[in-house]
This record gives structure tokens, C-alpha cells and sequence, in this order.
């Protein structure tokens, strides 16, 4: 999800500076200040994170080297082992300390912020899960090609997804650059560098040797750590509460510097009318961001139906809303506990919340709970963001290997393969249905692809080491918020037009992905999280004219538009052919792969 | 939740569970005990239907022998059964899952090009009712949630006011509907999940295996 949100804090309203000054004099915060002594046991069980991934890697990645192996794990995993992979691909070590570290700074709005993350699953659910995995084979442009035979179409659909994935990983690794730092009590920028290197090469190996097999066995084991995690805290925590919430509510007003207006929406959003249309249209792209991030879509391949695929994306919701729910708890308990200006001096984003809170509930600074609580807290951390970086880098690599290199560069003329593999499979018998036609014929190209798509892997994660090197002393958060925006008006867009536009044409799905990805980019560029305020990329300069710092709300609706402008002066006919195809697959799962 | 196992672990072949089923639906039809189940599948369409089923699956070693246990598959693959028992509105679905073969001209021509087969299922009364059962829920509920979530991020740009009035104790209507967004959430979900799983699963299921016979 989002990174580490430093922009979160970086452009806080004069009412949150002034709630987190008063705080100083009202809070009576323990004294937590993390010292030295609790960061051996966390580098401990960082070795331990590392070298358990790795082992699951080797040990899986020997079951199986077909491209079906490669970018679908083989298609046999159960609805509830894809369920926590799907939660454990969404919930980054963002969620995790960032929203916790959002809600004990700015309380309700905190809140309102993890909202958008939970509802877009009902979009997932509904409209994209099962129609997508009936539809498609590895990644999103298969739904598109099985009805827009165009190179240009997969071109547009592919390279749309690998913006969207290396944006998002540029900003979960210059992220995880700051935080390893900060958990582990360092702030040298040698620290920050070696961890990104070390992250990137820990997820080119993941992803190279282990394929999606092993990134979904890294994300299930991540998931696992990750709610057991919030569940004992948040367990902790209520106990010493004595299951009163409201009276954390009040305590945590109490402590927040701002009294009731902790509670209240405003904090963060509501300083001007700017901010807060910034908020919905913040709101909008992580709503409608959600169905078009190129990382959760691949996993719907990972099981073996439509069916399957409905079920883990409900095992994913429950643990998605649950994992939300109890970061609201913990960041309540945060400003109980340890108060907003303390939280606010470890870290000015929050993100040392939950850490410090876990001191606090293990016995404080000193004791061994404590030590052993905010090392475990650390270490599942850790695993998140190695989590979380191996499944982007596999989807850009099936993005770049499935669509940009063997769907449009190469072009091999899949429609024939297919059409001869399925007469050949009149005679010859035992090909389970549930196999594709495909595959028989082309096993030499899937190959090559799979080999295509380890080195895309290790080119991709060499390019986000590289750019994240660069830009690790930038303000990147934005990259978040930008990339479900992107996801949200070029993805979405193309995705829900192929799925129920029976008029849809080539030219509108290719004017959808670039309507939609232009402007994001371009309005982003002309925003001031790039120029023109002293927390943008480059504050030196000031070209901004676009005041919001999200361009979902005119982007996404661009992109709609754009599909539709293109569909309609469209000269050439639509294909009612190819969308029966479509549409029969995709709602009863005839011919899926 | 119950799990439900999708594939079969160790036996190397993807299993389809959710394929099985059909297959068996004509032989089991006319078994009484288990009529509640399958309530629908005509009697009549049951020998020619079972007959083409038989020569295609023949080669299928993989799901021939499930399809045969019949009376034990339905309550296994079928984890919901149980919280949600026979909904009266089911009956019509799988009804309808075996009418392409008697009205559109298929049967005649079980090896037709895939895009002919796609186009006659396609105009199915099948697959129309399926098509219209998804879309009748799907579309008016996903407008309704993303309308609901909007005016809720709406309602904090323009009526703060009104978001900060308390309701009781520490809560205030801003909180409360944070909560209620929360809770309609997975209320939505899972009233998702359940009309799926009454209404279009058994039809869909029904009418993949038939295109796929008419595929090969």
C-alpha cells in the first residue's frame, strides 16, 4: 500500500503542527525514546526473516519451471492460502506502521484514510476477480488480447502496468531504505543504501529462482506474521484497557495535543478547500486504483477457478478489514499510551508508532517483553516491505516478459497456435479442459518467455535499486498515491470496457491506457509534490500550475472518457465475435486457463 | 469460512473441481434421494444428454471416476451448502444450464469452430440469464457503494460540520460512518459471495462444461 508516508506529514495542516506542539505540555508520555540496546534481537530476527524467505525460495522454486509455474505458481493454491497472498501482496509495511503512525498523529482522519483501501476490494470482488481469471492467462493484458488482438493493445496494457508496478516499487524501496534505518536506530545514509541493495537483490533472487510460487509462499508466510502480529498487540492493548474502547477513544484524545478535535475530521485534510478536494480525489484512485494494480491481478491466476478466485478475494477482505481495524486500535493506543508529540519526535511521519507501542506494551524500554516485542514488530516489518517489493518486481516482469517482449514486440500469431492446438485436441485425446490449447504447441516460446522474464526481473529490480539510490534523499511518498492513480485511470478504464462493452474497439482500449496515464503523469509533474513547496521533489523550482497532489479525480475520469472517444470515431468495426468469446469465458469459465 | 480444496494435492494433474459436478448431474438425475440438489435437470434431456457427456468425457480418466461418486461430492464440494440450504431461487438457474444443447443447433455438430460455439452460447437463453443474474446484482451495488463511499469522503470536504456532531460517548458521526463503511463492507461482500453462490454458480458451471464439450 502507500510507503512509509513521510508526504503524509510533509505538508501537515498549521492546526496538526499546533495540535503536536500542545501536546508536549499536556501529554505525560512514558519515556520510550528507543535506545540501543533492544537492536541486536531485531537484526537477529531480520537474518532470521531472510533466511527463512530464502529457504522457502530454493525449496519451491525446484517444483517447476514451466511459464505456468513462473507467473501463475502453478494454479494449484486453495482460496485461503491466496486470500492471505492477496492481503499479504496489499498490506506494506506502510499499513502496517504507516497508518497506525497516520491514525496517532491525526486520529480520525488517520481513519479515513485506510477506509479507501478496504471498500476497493468490493470493486475486486465484484467486478474484476472472477472475470478476470476466467479471461485472462498470467497477467491483465490477457483479458484485452483475448478480445482486442492487437499488438499495440498489449503494448499499451503492458507498459501501463509496468509504470504502475516500478512507480510503486521506487517508492515501497526508498521507503524501506528509511525504515530498516529507523528500526534499527542508525540514521546513516550508509544504512539506508546497503538496505535498498540489499532489498533489491533479496527480491531479484525471490523473484528470479522462485518465480510466483515462492513470491506466494513469501507472501502468505508475511501475511501470517503480519496479523498475528497486530492481533497480539492489539490484544495487549485492549487487555491493559480492560476492553473499554472508549476509553482509549478519550485517553487518546487525551494525549493527541488536540483534545477533541483528535477525534474529528480535519486534522490532516481539512485545512483548506485544496485539501480537502485533494483527499477525494485521493479517495477516488485508491477506490478505484485497487482492480487495476497489475500485482493483485496476477494472483487471481494463482488458483484453479473463477470460483476459488471469489473465495480468496472474500479471505482477503476479511483479513484486509480485520488488519484495519486493528491498526485504528493501535493507533488509538499509540496517543494513549505514548502521545501524539512523542510518536511525532521519533518519527514525523508516525512510522515508529506501532514499534514504540509494542515497547510500551512488552514493559517499556529496558525490560525483556519489551525488547523481544519491538524486535518481533521490527522483523515482521521487515518481511513486509521484502514481501511486498518481491510481488511488484514478478508482475512488472510478467508485464514486460507476457505482454511488452512475447505478445507485442515478438508478436508470435497466438490466435493460430490456438486455433490448430484445439483442432489437433479433437483427436487427440486426455488434455485435461482446464489446460490451454496453448500450451501444447508453444512450449519452446513459453520457455523462452520464462527466461525472458528472469532477466526482466533482475533488469527491472537493477533499474528500482538504481532510480531508488537516486532518489532516496527525495520525497517519493507521492509515488504511492500516483501509482493507484495511474492503476486507477488507465488500468481500470481499459479493464472494465473489454469486460462489458460489447461495442469496444482496439482504438479505444489504446486510447483509454494512454488518456488515462498521460494526464496522471503529466498533472502529477505540474503539482506541487513535484515543484513549487518545500517538500516536493524539487523544491528548488516552482513549475506547478495543477494545485492538487492527486490527479485521480481529473485523470481517471479522462480515461473513461478517452476509451469512449476512441470506441465511437472508431473506423473499424467491433468484433462481436471476439467478445463472445470473451464474455462466455469470462462469466462461465469455458476454455479458461 | 470453510476451505474448500480446490485441486487435488499430489496427484500432479489439475483437478477441477468445479467442473466435476456437471459431469455427474446427468447420471445422478435419476437418483430421487438427491433430487433437491439438482432439482432442475430434466428428466427427459437426461439420456442424449448423458450420452454425448459420456463420449467426450471418456477420454477425461481425471474427472470420470468423481463424477461416477456422486451422492458424496455435493455436500463435500459444496461447503456452503450448509449455511445457506436450498434457496428457493435456485431451481431455475440449473434448469436452464442444459437448454443450449437442446435449442441452439450444437448438438448436431459437437466439433463446430470455437467461434461459432462461443457465439451460439453466447445468445443462449443460458447464458443470458446467467449474463443478467451477475449484472442485475453487480451493477446497481457497485454504484451504490462507490456513491456511498463518495458522499462519505464528500461529506468531509463539504458538511464538517455535520461530520463532527457526537453521538455517543466519544463517537461522532464521522466515526460512526467510518464504522458503517467498514461494516457495509463486508456485509456487501459476503451478500456478493451468497447470490453468486445461489444464483449463478450452479448455471455457470453447468454451461461451462457444455461449451467446452462443444470446443473439442
Amino acid at each position: 500500500m502507500t510507503t512509509l508516508m513521510p508526504a503524509m506529514l510533509t505538508m501537515p495542516t498549521d492546526l496538526a503542527k499546533a495540535a503536536v506542539r500542545t501536546a508536549v505540555s499536556t501529554a505525560t508520555p512514558p519515556p520510550v525514546a528507543p535506545t540501543g540496546d533492544h537492536h541486536s534481537l531485531a537484526i537477529a530476527l531480520f537474518a532470521v526473516v531472510v533466511l527463512v524467505t530464502l529457504g522457502v525460495t530454493l525449496w519451491v522454486g525446484r517444483q517447476g519451471n514451466a511459464a505456468e509455474d513462473f507467473f501463475a505458481g502453478g494454479r494449484d493454491f486453495t482460496p485461503l492460502q491466496n486470500g492471505f497472498a492477496l492481503s499479504g501482496d496489499y498490506l506494506s509495511a506502510a499499513s502496517f506502521l504507516g497508518v497506525a503512525g497516520l491514525i496517532a498523529l491525526y486520529g480520525y482522519d488517520g481513519v479515513l484514510y485506510s477506509i479507501g483501501f478496504l471498500v476497493a476490494w468490493l470493486v475486486v470482488l465484484m467486478l474484476v476477480a472472477e472475470l478476470v481469471r476466467n479471461a485472462g492467462r498470467y497477467t491483465l493484458a490477457d483479458v484485452l488480447a483475448l478480445r482486442l488482438r492487437r499488438r499495440k493493445v498489449r503494448a499499451a496494457a503492458g507498459g501501463a502496468s509496468v509504470v504502475v508496478t516500478l512507480l510503486y516499487l521506487v517508492a515501497q524501496m526508498v521507503g524501506a531504505g528509511s525504515l530498516v534505518a529507523l528500526l534499527l536506530g542508525t540514521g546513516s545514509p550508509h544504512a539506508r543504501t546497503w538496505t535498498i541493495i540489499a532489498v533489491g537483490a533479496l527480491m531479484i533472487v525471490y523473484v528470479t529462482i522462485g518465480g510466483m510460487r515462492a513470491t506466494t509462499w513469501i507472501q502468505i508466510i508475511k501475511a501470517f506474521l503480519l496479523t498475528g502480529g497486530s492481533v497480539l498487540l492489539t490484544v495487549l492493548l485492549v487487555v491493559r484497557f480492560h476492553g473499554d474502547l472508549g476509553e482509549l477513544m478519550r485517553q487518546a484524545a487525551a494525549h493527541s495535543g488536540a483534545g477533541h478535535r483528535y477525534l474529528e475530521p480535519g486534522l490532516k485534510y481539512g485545512g483548506s478547500l485544496t485539501s480537502r478536494l485533494d483527499f477525494v480525489s485521493l479517495g477516488l484512485g485508491l477506490v478505484l486504483g485497487t482492480a487495476g494494480l497489475p500485482h493483485i491481478l496476477s494472483r487471481f491466476y494463482t488458483v484453479p477457478t473463477a470460483r476459488a478466485a471469489r473465495r480468496s478475494t472474500m479471505w482477503a477482505i476479511g483479513l484486509v478489514g480485520s488488519f484495519y481495524l486493528m491498526a485504528i486500535v493501535l493507533g488509538l493506543g499509540a496517543t494513549a499510551l505514548i502521545g501524539s508529540a512523542e510518536v511525532h519526535r521519533a518519527n514525523s511521519a508516525g512510522n515508529t508508532a506501532v514499534p514504540l507501542l509494542a515497547l510500551v506494551l512488552g514493559g517499556g524500554n529496558g525490560s525483556t517483553g519489551g525488547v523481544v516485542l519491538f524486535a518481533l514488530i521490527s522483523a515482521i516489518a521487515f518481511a513486509t516491505i521484502l514481501a511486498v517489493v518481491a510481488g511488484l518486481t514478478l508482475a512488472s516482469s510478467a508485464a514486460f516478459a507476457h505482454d511488452i517482449w512475447a505478445g507485442a514486440w515478438r508478436a508470435r500469431p497466438s490466435r493460430e497456435l490456438e486455433k490448430q492446438g484445439r483442432g489437433r485436441r479433437r483427436r487427440g485425446e486426455a488434455v485435461p479442459a482446464s489446460r490451454s490449447a496453448k500450451e501444447s504447441v508453444s512450449e519452446v516460446s513459453e520457455q523462452q518467455e520464462v527466461m525472458v522474464a528472469r532477466i526482466a526481473a533482475a533488469g527491472i529490480g537493477a533499474a528500482a535499486i538504481v532510480i531508488s539510490l537516486f532518489a532516496q534523499q527525495l520525497n517519493v511518498a507521492f509515488l504511492v498515491g500516483l501509482a493507484f492513480a495511474v492503476a486507477a485511470s488507465s488500468n481500470l478504464p481499459v479493464l472494465l470496457y473489454s469486460l462489458f462493452w460489447s461495442r469496444f474497439t482496439a482504438r479505444g482500449a489504446v486510447w483509454a491506457v494512454y488518456g488515462g496515464l498521460i494526464p496522471a503523469i503529466a498533472l502529477v509533474i505540474f503539482s506541487p509534490v513535484v515543484s513549487g513547496s518545500h517538500e516536493a521533489l524539487f523544491p528548488g523550482l516552482d513549475f506547478h500550475w495543477f494545485p492538487l497532489e492527486n490527479p485521480g479525480i481529473v485523470s481517471i475520469p479522462l480515461g473513461f472518457l478517452a476509451g469512449w472517444i476512441g470506441t465511437v470515431t472508431s473506423s473499424e468495426p467491433t468484433d462481436p465475435d471476439r467478445f463472445a468469446e470473451l464474455e462466455v469465458r469470462a462469466l462461465t469459465g469455458a476454455g479458461a486457463a | 469460512m470453510p476451505q474448500q480444496q480446490t485441486s487435488s494435492p499430489g496427484s500432479g494433474q489439475q483437478f477441477d473441481w468445479w467442473a466435476a459436478p456437471a459431469a455427474g448431474s446427468p447420471v445422478e438425475s435419476a437418483e430421487p434421494s438427491a433430487a433437491h440438489r439438482r432439482t432442475a435437470v430434466p428428466a427427459q434431456s437426461g439420456p442424449d444428454r448423458t450420452d454425448h457427456v459420456r463420449t467426450v468425457q471418456s477420454a477425461e480418466a481425471v474427472v470420470e471416476p468423481v463424477a461416477v461418486g456422486a451422492p458424496v461430492h455435493g455436500p463435500a464440494d459444496e461447503p456452503f451448502a450448509q449455511s445457506a440450504p436450498v434457496d428457493p431461487a435456485a431451481p431455475a438457474a440449473p434448469h436452464a444450464a442444459l437448454v443450449p444443447l437442446a435449442d441452439a443447433p450444437l448438438d448436431e455438430e459437437p466439433f463446430a469452430d470455437s467461434t461459432e460455439v462461443y457465439r451460439a452460447v453466447q445468445a443462449s437463453e443460458t447464458f443470458r440469464q446467467i449474463r443478467r443474474s451477475y449484472r442485475t446484482f453487480v451493477f446497481p451495488i457497485t454504484g451504490g457503494f462507490l456513491a456511498w463511499y463518495l458522499l462519505y469522503v464528500a461529506a468531509q470536504a463539504g458538511a464538517p460540520d455535520l461530520m463532527r456532531r457526537e453521538v455517543a460517548g466519544p463517537l461522532n458521526v464521522a466515526w460512526l460512518l467510518g464504522l458503517s463503511q467498514f461494516a457495509s463492507t463486508f456485509l456487501l461482500a459476503w451478500l456478493y459471495a451468497r447470490n453468486a453462490r445461489t444464483k449463478r454458480d450452479r448455471a455457470a458451471l453447468g454451461l461451462r462444461w457444455d461449451t467446452q464439450d462443444q470446443l473439442r
